[in-house]
């Protein structure tokens, strides 16, 4: 039996969201950045534990942040990944505003993961590891990864760590 | 004769994004992100409100009609590049409301959609018709232009030669006061 939840991918522009989505989904990942037009969903079986968990994951578009988002996107929401780019400090701003709509939608407490993506360009990182990490303490997420989603790096361990945060 | 290629009938759904309830035809294909794409564009606002859209993409005309927050349904019609999409809007919603409000059963579904085709089809038919005539029509008053001209070029050639046979005279009898 497959236990199907519903994730929502949230963050700025260009932070690497669809990336990642495509990465887990198991789709071609594109280097050249098109922004996703609203949403995207992608589905993909995970497992843990001996049980099967069938993620249906909602990538939305960065456009959306300080807009008036239709409120079905986030109804059924099981799980949460909070999205910056380690190379971009207002994306990792950002984050505060992304908390604020997903909480005005979503209204019960659900798992939270913040993620800081693109650790694979060190030279350029405008986001320190522990900025992230105080930041992950103030948003009481239950988690903090930074990932590279380019790279395959700590993308699966995201997504595990969030299945077994679900109930 | 161009008619729509196909239809689509989706349906939200809070955790899978959208469905394919039923399309026409069955072999008519779609994929599902651009499914998505049309139908997300058309949800801005926290409370989305029915809406008419039209859109261009790979040789394909589109129209969609998305009915609102309470039923979250789409129609969509794609039609061939060459077709104005706007010409469908009150037809599409009139058919999604008649699927909405349980006017059509889905076994009569197809036949029903065959009827918007056909509808469709007869309305092509009569722009047809209207633009041959307008043709048939031009082609008459070219005609009667033509035969204008005729005239107007006989009699110009008439008044060159009076004109010529009086210069004739003038020089004959050297006078200028004829």
């Amino acid at each position: 039996m497959i236990i199907e939840k519903k994730v929502l991918l949230l963050g700025s522009n260009a932070v690497g969201k669809t990336t990642t989505f495509k990465s887990i989904t198991g789709e071609l990942v594109d280097v050249s950045y098109r922004p996703s037009l609203c949403v995207n969903i992608g589905y993909k079986i995970f497992e843990k534990d001996g049980k099967q968990f069938g993620l249906r994951i909602w990538d939305l578009g960065g456009q959306l942040l300080h807009r008036q988002v239709w409120k079905n996107y986030y109804k059924e929401t099981s799980g949460c990944i909070l999205m910056y780019d380690i190379t971009r400090k207002t994306t990792f701003k950002d984050i505060l505003d992304w908390k604020k709509d997903m909480s005005r939608y979503i209204k019960r407490k659900v798992p939270l993961i913040l993620v800081g993506n693109k650790c694979d360009l060190e030279s350029k990182r405008e986001v320190q590891y522990e900025e992230g990490l105080s930041l992950q303490k103030k948003l009481k997420a239950n988690a903090f990864y930074e990932t590279s989603a380019l790279r395959n790096i700590n993308v699966q361990e995201v997504f595990l760590k969030l299945i077994s945060l679900l109930k | 004769m161009p008619i729509p290629k196909g239809i689509i009938w989706l349906k939200w759904d809070d955790t899978m994004g959208i469905l394919v309830d039923w399309q026409y035809p069955q072999i008519f294909n779609m994929s599902i992100n651009e499914l998505l794409a049309i139908y997300t564009s058309q949800t801005m606002g926290n409370t989305a409100i029915p809406r008419f859209a039209i859109y261009a993409t790979d040789g394909l005309q589109i129209a969609s009609y998305f009915g609102g927050e309470i039923h979250k349904d789409m129609a969509i019609l794609i039609l061939n590049e060459d077709e104005d999409p706007k010409l469908f809007k009150d037809k599409l919603i009139q058919f999604y409301h008649l699927v909405i409000n349980g006017q059509v059963n889905k076994n009569s579904l197809e036949s029903r959609i065959q009827d918007l085709f056909n509808i469709v089809e007869e309305h092509h038919q009569e722009n047809q018709a209207r633009l041959s005539s307008i043709e048939k029509r031009f082609d008459t008053y070219l005609e009667i232009f033509k035969d204008f001209i005729e005239i107007l070029d006989k009699r110009m050639k008439k008044l060159e030669n009076h004109i010529l046979e009086l210069t004739t005279t003038c020089h004959k009898c050297d006078r200028n006061d004829h």
